[in-house]
Parts: C-alpha cells; structure tokens; sequence
C-alpha cells in the first residue's frame, strides 16, 4: 500500500520542488502535521517517556504490591478484549456472509446495524443494567423459566456490552470486504465442484482475510480502550484504562501510576497494530472490486438469513430499546415493562440544557477543525512519498490508543507547558476539549478524506498545471471542488463521533463545560436511569437526525 | 464428448430485461461453436445458463440427452474460464489446478499426475508453486485454463477469456486454444464480441444480437451469407445500403440501390420478395479500375485481363464512378470511401497499396463491383 502511493508521489513530480514549496495546500499540510505533533505526537510521547524516567528512577520500588496489581490488570484487560473479539468474529463472520450473500431487505438491515454505531458505547452498558441487572427483564425471564441467572456486574456485563456494541461495526466492516470479492472467482469453485460451505471456507475467506483482520483489531482495540462501559458494569473486574483513569482524577495519589499504565497501554496497542498491519499487508492480495456479488440463490439459505440477520438486529438494538422504555417510565423494578410511562424525565432535561448546549458548542467547533486536518493531511499523505505513508500511521493513532491516555497525555503536556512558564491561552477551558477533540476524532473524517483523494485523477491537476495554473489556483479551483461532497460527509461523521466521545472528556473535563455524553454517564452512575435514558434518547435522536440528512444530500 | 442442446432458452430478469430470447441451437459433441455478438445482446446470460449460474426463465439445456436445468452448478461437470481469469489469488498455481480434483475426493497421487500433467500441456509447470500475485495475464489465463480442463469438463465455456490480454498475447493464446481444443475435441462454447476470433477459431458462429440468435454457420458462411441486416454490419466490413428488389425471371435477382444495379443469384437463403431490401457490400467487392489504363473503352477490355487482384472481369460488366474521400494506409493495402451520386451512404473499398497509393482525395475513379461479395437480405 505504502509502496504504490510513493511511486505515485515520485511520478507526479510534474510540479517539482521548488514550486510545491510555494503551495499554500502544502504549507496548509505542514501545519496540520505541526498540529499533529502538538497535540498527539507530543503528549503520546511525553506519556512514553515520562514512564520511562520512572522506570529508570527505580519504578514503584516503594509500592510493592504494585507489580502484582499491574499483571492482574493486563490480564484481565487481554481477557476481556480477546473474549469479546472471538464473540464478535464468531458470529459477525457467517453473518455478513448470510448478510451479503442471502439475506432479503439488506438496506433495512444495514440500516438498524448502523444504530449502535451512532450513539456512545456506555448506552449500551447502562440499558444491558435494565436488561440483565438484579431486576433486569432478562434476568427476571430467566428467573420465571427457572433458568440460573448470572451476576452481570464484572466480566460479563463488560463483555456483554462490548459484544453488543461492536458487533454491528464488524458485521459491516466485513460485509463491505465481502462485496470486494469477484463473483467470477466463486462461480469458478462452484462450477469445479465445490460445495457453498467448501467454496466460503477455501476460496472466500482467504480472500477477505485483511477485512477479518482489520475488524478483529478494531474490536479488540475499541474493548481495549473503553474505559466506560467498566466503569459502569465492571464491579471488581477492573481493566487497564479504568484504573489509569481512577488514578488519574485522585490526583493527591501518586501519578506515577496513570504514567505508566498509559505507556503500558500505548505499547500494547502499537505492538497490535503493528502485528496486525504485517498480516493485513501479506495478506493483502487483490484491488478491490466493484462488480456484482455471487449471491445464494437456495430459499433455505435466505430464509436463514433472513432469520439470523432479523435475530442480531434485534439483539444489538433490544439496549436501545430497553432505554428508549426506560426514558418514558416511572420506576422500572418488577415486571417486563415500567410501572407507568411519564413524560418527566424529558421534561427535567429542558431545566438543564446546558450539557446539550456545551456539546454542540465543542462538536461544532472541533469537527470542521478535524475536517480542515483530515483536508490538508490527505493531500500531503497523496504527495509527499514516504513522509505521507508514515502520516497514514500516525493518523491512525487515536484510534488505536485509548481515549483515556491520549487525555492523561494532553494534560501532562500542559502541566509541563505550565511547569516551563508557557501558559498557552488556548490550552485551557474549552480550547483544550476542542483540540482534544479534533485528534481523538481524526481518524473517522481522515479515512474519508483520505478515501476521496484516491479518487480524484491526478491527470485532472496536471491538465490545470500545463495550462499554467499556480498551485494554490489548482488547489482551489480543481481539487478541492472534487472533495466538498466527502468534506460533507466528513464534517457530519466527525460531528457524530465527537459529540459521543466519552473517554477522553473524562480526563480532560475542564470546569463548567460538562458535555452531553458526560451527562448521561454521570446520571448513569448516580444510578437515575431513567433521567440518563431521557438524555441518551435525545443524544441518539440528534445524531441520527444528522447522520440521515448527511445520507440524503449524498444521495442527490 | 457431449453433445450440448439450447431449447427455446430465455432469461427475463427481474427489471423487466429479456436478457435473452428465445434461443435455440445444437451443438455437435466435440464442436467448437462460437457466439458472437455486442456487449449487452445475451451471450453472457446464455454461457451462464449453460453453466448453471443463472436459471432459465424458459427453455431447456441439454448435455447429451439429459436435461441440465435443475442440475446444480456443482454437478454439470463444465470447464468454466472467465474474462477475468479468476484464479484464486490465495493458493498457489500448483493448488489453484487441484481444487477441482480435491473436492472430487481424487487421491492424492492422481491429483499430482493430473495437475502437472496439465500444468506441462500449458506451458505451465515451472511456475507450480508461484502465487498468482506473480504471473503474468497470459499466464494466469493459462493457469485458469488449465484449471478448467483438468477436470475432463464435458463441456469448455469460455467467456471473453482473451479480452484483458494485449494483442500479441491474444493471437498467441488464441492459437494454444484452438490447438488444445482439436487435440482433447472437447465441445466447446466460447463466448466474444471480437469477430477476428470467432471467425478464427470456431467451427461455427452464432451471432447474437438483442438476446437473439439472429444466425449460425460456418464462419465463411456467416459473413460471405449474412441472414440479417445486423450480421451483415456486425461481422466484417460492410457499407449496408437501401435497396429495392425488382421483378424479374429466373434464379436471377436485380437489386437497386441508387445508381448501383446488380443481378446476384437468390441460390440459398429466403426467397426474395419484390420490394425493400438491404444491400451489403463488401469493401473487396468494389474493384477500382486501374486510372492509368482505364482510357476509352478499349482500355478497359484489356483492364479486365490483368487486373492486380487476378479476377478476370466478365466483358461488359458495368462501371460507374464515384469520388475519393477519406484514404487511410494500412501497410499493405489502402482503405477509402468513395462517395457515389444518388448512394445513401459512401462505399467502403479495399485496394492493394500499389494501386491505392496513387489515389488522392476528391480524385474521380471508376469502379466495378463484384456480384459474389454482396448480399440482399430483406428484414421481416
């Protein structure tokens, strides 16, 4: 991949040196990379190095039980992320098959999957709690069949709702890798001879193997670095970001510890990444295909597609449902449906707009921020060789490493700022939640932008040069016209993520600005389920509203 | 060998489209049967049916004297090879040709016997253990030929395996497939929009056009006999003109177009009615008469004896003239439009390039044209 995009980088020299220097996208992309290195390199790398002084310093010597602790954390954390990727790729494999290749009603489908995709992983825990909690409907079915119920409180609830939230993520990362595969190649199995299970097995999968391996990493790392869904239903099951954070905010403890469970974790996730990337790249066999999908034809297989797809759909969005009761209910103890509905808790929310009014206030200022990064950044990971194929890594970053960290990072790095005599004005109050935004949340715009300069024909900004068109005029005039619609969707997808961010918010929470998402979490823990649902219902409602009004403007 | 039978065959998708109509046509065991026809007119669908990958809407497949509609894919025992080669990017050469014998449950041995006994008829056998990320597309269209034939397939279906290749490939694996197919006489059924190859290599072509089989025949045939105003455009060069069939006794046909005046003989085909007709001519049908010795008429008497293209002329036979335009060199031969008064559309013509060379644009020439490289088709 890297390869044919610095080949690529080296033929359109056209421009040459001299005058791309002079080109204000250029330059535009070497501050986005300055702002980069600012705001993620840096505090990523203060965290690292930090942890290493305190290594070198002797480590916790003086806390000895500590060491203990810290291999039950990365223990538990492992277990946790490797039972839920295996739930995951067990059941999100076989469906995307039955998903693409079967199924009836496929966009209705694609639809619902993409609903837990939209609002923040920790709904989910909390409606699992009205789910499977001590009175949980579940659990109370399970009860009335005289079946054993479980605690859910710990590994399970953890994993329950990390399997729910992750699920659809993979199902459709998948099915998007299965619609890459040539029909011709599995109408050539079938035609040798062999069987649909026997062709799916030897010649599909291999085939779609970086797609099972991209989900497999994207689950596991999204397991890895949730630090909200433990905090919720974790009980005593305590997981490598949780204690980094409580740790963290206890700021009379010693934070010698959130340093080095960050770095920890940095170098867990790396390692992953790295690991991952080489299999994907051996792995990575064949351009990608746009033609039409070997379909099963049998009724039997559609039937069992229909019925497995309704079957998961139905699982992954029953939280929503749960929540969507519980904001119309009085209380919800025994019995399948609340008490009596009311209309309170929705109105107790117009009282205290504030949270929705500061959340909109920072997604909207840190998602066209990201837009402008993911814009410059793409240009120049298309045109600056290998330079550009290392910026695909680094933007890749904030995806991989906890929210968690990248927060306790940003701090450090203004503690440190302070600490030297800089007091930078824009890294205090909102600002900081803004810039911590934009990175956090560049990876979504990133791979769209990224995805629309691979389209555009180079040939179209050659034409503009030979006719004698500065850079600048090329940038404006030619390319970046080919990339307002992506732009838009790119803002819309970046608003989304933003508004739904918990992990790091809670690390870099600044005074009077307490976000949506932040709300729902702390009404959570207060255990007002009902006034979190309310507030949940209305987050999701506004993130879906806009996510439709994106699908429509893309449509004409 | 099988003998494969298409009985009144016809796909209507689900949009409405009649993919293909109607469509009947044996195939002799061990034939090698080409249909030809644009991108969109059915020929696709039709291989595809063949092979089980799409259901008949109507009509029946036969191999031999079984009825092959509600035999899946898996079990016709056809030799499939696409356009996009569709070798399996994940396994090896060597793996790709045994896949067919491995879900047969072939012992092991036989499948190396078998495999690179294949392998060797391709050309193939140094490259067993390649991955196909590493060959070349004529050798991947081996490979996947390979792959087809090394399960003794009844029947080959080829669709448009050459079109992804260069030119110079594509005579070259042409020539290996025509060689193989007379040496193994599989019956075959090989599917292009390029006449060049179907022409080449098919004991007969079928030649489609909007999901119908508007004629089959032997390749000569199909373009020395066109049946339809479309095979006639389709297949070679042609200028196709409006004509009118008039009256008159006999075997003999008079056809009118414009100025043009022609007796062809109505030997074969359906019997000409008076009225509308089409006229293809050929561009070798229309003979230039050589400007340096066509002076009065008794220069062209002897015109007719030494003629660069050997054809002696009958004495007497009509002349008329038409004005040069667009003159094209193609190395050995010249190729133009001569605009004729009172023609709907210019003559195509074809001459050696040492009589072409001499000709310039607007030139005024005389020309001849030969009955036996035109043909009148009526459309019904």
């Amino acid at each position: 991949m890297s390869g044919t995009r610095t080949a690529e980088a080296e033929g359109a020299g056209f421009p040459g040196r001299a005058l791309r220097l002079a080109d204000p996208a250029a330059a535009l992309g070497a501050l986005a990379v300055v702002y980069l290195a600012a705001f993620l390199l840096v505090p990523l790398g203060l965290v690292v190095v930090q942890s290493a002084q305190i290594l070198l310093a002797g480590g916790l010597a003086d806390l000895p039980q500590f060491g203990q602790r810290f291999l039950v954390l990365t223990r538990n954390s492992l277990v946790l992320a490797g039972l839920v990727t295996a739930v995951v790729l067990a059941v999100a494999v076989p469906l995307s098959l039955l998903l693409v290749k079967a199924a009836p009603y496929k966009p209705l489908f694609q639809a619902l999957l993409t609903i837990p995709l939209l609002s923040p992983p920790f709904i989910g825990s909390f409606a699992i709690i009205l789910l499977f909690g001590r009175v949980g409907v579940i659990t109370q079915l399970l009860q009335a069949a005289g079946l054993p119920t479980f605690d859910l409180y710990g590994l399970p609830g953890v994993a329950i709702a990390h399997v729910i939230h992750t699920l659809p993520l993979a199902v459709l990362t998948l099915a998007a890798g299965l619609r890459t595969v040539p029909r011709a190649l599995e109408e050539s199995a079938i035609s040798l001879g062999g069987s649909l299970v026997q062709v799916c097995r030897r010649v599909v999968l291999p085939y779609m193997a970086p797609y099972i391996w991209m989900s497999g990493l994207l689950v596991f790392l999204a397991s890895f670095g949730d630090v909200g869904a433990p905090l919720l239903v974790g009980g005593n099951y305590r997981v490598l970001p949780v204690e980094a954070y409580t740790a963290f905010i206890r700021f009379n403890v010693d934070q010698r510890i959130p340093i080095l469970l960050g770095a920890w974790m940095v170098v867990i996730s790396l390692s992953l990444l790295y690991l991952v990337r080489r299999q994907m790249r051996k792995a990575d066999i064949a351009p990608a295909f746009t033609g039409e999908v070997f379909a099963w034809a049998s009724p039997l297989a559609r039937r069992v597609a229909l019925v497995s797809c309704a079957l998961v759909s139905f699982l992954v969005l029953l939280p929503y449902l749960a929540v969507l009761i519980a904001s119309f209910g009085t209380v919800w103890s025994v019995g399948l449906l609340p008490d009596a509905f009311t209309l309170r808790h929705y109105q107790a929310l117009g009282t205290s707009l504030e949270p929705l009014r500061n959340s909109l206030i920072l997604a909207g200022t840190a998602a066209p921020l990201a837009v402008l990064l993911s814009v410059a950044i793409g240009k120049a990971m298309r045109d600056w060789g290998r330079a550009g194929a290392f910026l695909d890594y680094v933007t890749l970053l904030p995806l991989v490493v906890s929210g968690v960290v990248l927060g306790i990072g940003l701090l450090h790095l203004t503690g440190w700022l302070r600490a030297l005599g800089m007091a930078v004005p824009f890294l205090s109050g909102p600002g900081l939640l803004v810039a911590a935004y934009s990175i956090r949340r560049l990876p979504y715009p990133m791979r769209v932008m990224a995805a629309a300069y691979s389209r555009i024909d180079r040939r179209l900004e050659e034409a503009s040069y030979s006719l004698g068109a500065s850079p600048a005029r090329t940038f404006w005039r030619v390319t970046l016209p080919q990339l307002y619609p992506a732009m838009a969707a790119a803002l819309v997808i970046a608003f989304t993520r933003i508004i739904t961010e918990l992990g790091t918010t809670l690390v870099v929470y600044q005074p009077g600005w307490t976000t949506i998402a932040m709300q729902i979490f702390a009404y959570a823990q207060e255990g007002l389920i009902n006034r979190a649902a309310a507030i949940s219902v209305l987050l999701v409602a506004v993130v879906a509203a806009l996510t439709a009004l994106a699908g429509v403007e893309r449509r004409r | 060998m099988t003998a494969v039978r298409l009985e009144q065959l016809t796909k209507v998708y689900p949009t409405g489209v009649k993919a293909v109509d109607n469509l009947s046509v044996a195939v002799a065991p061990g034939e090698f049967l080409a249909i030809l026809g644009p991108s969109g007119c059915g020929k696709t669908t039709t291989l595809r049916m063949i092979a089980g990958l799409e259901t008949p809407t109507a009509g029946s497949v036969y191999f031999g004297s079984r009825r092959m509609n509600d035999v899946p894919p898996q079990r016709r025992g056809v030799g499939l090879v696409f356009q996009q080669h569709a070798v399996f990017p994940t396994m090896s050469v060597y793996e790709n040709v045994a896949y067919g014998l491995r879900v047969r449950r072939v012992p092991e041995p036989d499948v190396r016997r078998r495999v690179m006994a294949h392998l060797e008829l391709m050309g193939l056998a140094d490259l067993a253990h390649r991955m196909p990320a590493q060959l070349s597309g004529g050798q991947l269209q081996r490979v996947a030929l390979a792959r087809a034939l090394v399960i003794q397939p009844s029947v080959l279906l080829l669709d448009e395996p050459l079109s992804s290749l260069d030119a110079k490939l594509r005579a070259s694996i042409r020539a290996e497939i025509k060689k193989l197919q007379r040496q193994l006489g599989i019956t075959t059924i090989y599917v292009t929009h390029d006449q060049e190859e179907a022409l080449s290599l098919a004991d007969r072509v079928g030649v489609m056009h909007r999901g119908v089989l508007e004629q089959v025949g032997p390749p000569e045939e199909v373009y020395r006999a066109p049946a339809t105003r479309f095979v006639a455009s389709f297949v070679g060069e042609a200028t196709i003109l409006e004509a009118n069939v008039l009256p008159a006794p006999n075997d003999l046909v008079i056809v009118e177009a414009g100025p043009l005046r022609l007796e062809v003989s109505a030997a074969g085909g359906a019997p000409l009615r008076a009225g509308r007709a089409w006229l293809c001519v050929r561009p070798e049908a229309v003979q230039l008469v050589d400007q340096r010795k066509a002076e009065g008429p008794s220069a062209q008497e002897k015109d007719a004896t030494d003629r660069p293209d050997g054809v002696k002329k009958q004495a007497g036979a009509p002349v008329w003239e038409g004005a040069v335009e667009h003159l094209e060199f193609l190395g050995s031969m010249v190729r133009g439009e001569l605009r004729v008064a009172g023609l709907d559309k210019p003559l195509l013509f074809l001459c050696p390039a040492r009589l072409g060379s001499s000709l310039s644009p607007g030139q005024r020439v005389r020309f001849g044209i030969d009955p036996t490289a035109v043909s009148v088709g009526q459309d019904v």
